[in-house]
């Protein structure tokens, strides 16, 4: 009779079951990231008619999607623009920094301004902003620049403009 | 054995506090560059408005007052001239075409520009024109629209200009020039 208690108390020991737990924590951190398409424009005001109609209509336009931004971010952000580096000089000439438009075309309805063409400065201007994360919002850009037949000799300007992703504070 | 337990769920409590706090405080931010470069060619346009002048000699006392003056004049403004240029610019005149009952002399077409600014060359009164270039304004910088009104005067001789009709295209060309 005792061995048989034992033989018993031997099998329960032997089948007894054990929970183990494991924890996984993944830390996710503020995250956005700026994607530029055609980036880079050479626009030409050839000696031609086409030349002479941009003085006359006052400006020459880029093409649409030139350039092209592509918005990821995990939180709330903002998109934004300035003029990094202005108009070269011609001949102690500069060009008003004001004179380069940017228009912005949304396909996705966070867009707070540049919804017709705006002159661009040297200080942040505000294109879109959402108070949640998104991923591959589009906007195609499109520059205007204004020409004036007094003022604007011939040469090559250069001008550097800067996009801005930031994520914010909630 | 308490006491360690104790400490050790708190020491962990602070850690995730602290950590999740720095997680949320750190902001990330992207940028990107676009660049634009403008090349612009000299450029210059020439319009010109009431380009078409006639002018007929009836018979009766003004025409014979012209011939005694020895010259007609024409409708003001009649050619204007339009001048856009993005530098230096220079405008010229000359006839290119001419026929009539007989070789009436180039220099007996006159031309004056009221245009009060950019006039050169004497234009800014009546001046014979010719069969070469001849500067009747020019500027050293860019303009826009700037409106050059002429006016035609023809020289009458009484020996010389017997009746008919007589024709004469004159050409204005505007060019950029210098550096």
């Amino acid at each position: 009779m005792f061995l048989f208690f034992l033989s018993l108390f031997s099998y329960s020991q032997a089948s007894a079951d054990e929970d183990d737990t494991s924890g996984v924590t993944m830390k996710i951190p503020t995250i956005c990231k700026l994607t530029i398409n055609d980036s880079d424009q050479i626009l030409n005001l050839f000696q031609d008619a086409s030349g002479e109609e941009a003085y006359e209509q006052g400006y020459i336009d880029g093409d649409l999607g030139k350039p092209r931004l592509i918005v990821d971010s995990n939180t709330n952000w903002k998109l934004s623009v300035k003029v990094y580096f202005d108009w070269s000089v011609i001949d102690a000439y500069q060009k008003e920094t004001g004179d380069l438009k940017l228009k912005v075309a949304s396909t996705t309805g966070h867009q707070t301004g540049f919804s017709d063409f705006t002159s661009l400065s040297l200080n942040e201007q505000e294109i879109a902003s959402y108070d949640s994360g998104s991923g591959d919002d589009t906007y195609d850009c499109k520059y205007r620049i204004l020409l004036d037949w007094e003022k604007d000799i011939p040469g090559s300007y250069f001008i550097i403009i800067t996009y801005t992703l930031s994520t914010q504070s909630r | 054995m308490k006491k360690v337990a104790y400490s050790l769920v708190l020491f962990l409590t602070l850690f995730l506090v602290v950590n999740c706090a720095c997680i949320n405080a750190a902001q990330d931010s992207d940028e990107q560059v676009s660049t634009i470069t403008l090349v612009v060619d000299p450029a210059c346009q020439l319009g010109i408005t009431d380009e078409a002048v006639t002018e007929t000699l009836v018979r009766d006392a003004t025409s014979e007052t012209a011939f005694d003056a020895g010259y007609v004049e024409l409708d003001p403004d009649k050619p204007t001239l339009e001048v856009s240029s993005n530098k230096t610019w220079k405008l010229t005149a000359k006839i290119t075409n001419s026929s009539g009952p007989y070789p009436k002399q180039a220099k007996d077409l006159m031309l004056k520009n009221t245009n009060p600014d950019h006039v050169v060359n004497g234009f800014d009164v009546y001046k014979s024109l010719a069969r070469h270039d001849q500067e009747i304004a020019s500027y050293t910088s860019g303009v826009r629209g700037e409106s050059h009104p002429c006016q035609y005067k023809v020289l009458l001789d009484w020996e010389k200009d017997i009746p008919g009709t007589y024709e004469t295209t004159i050409t204005y060309t505007l060019a950029t020039s210098g550096s």
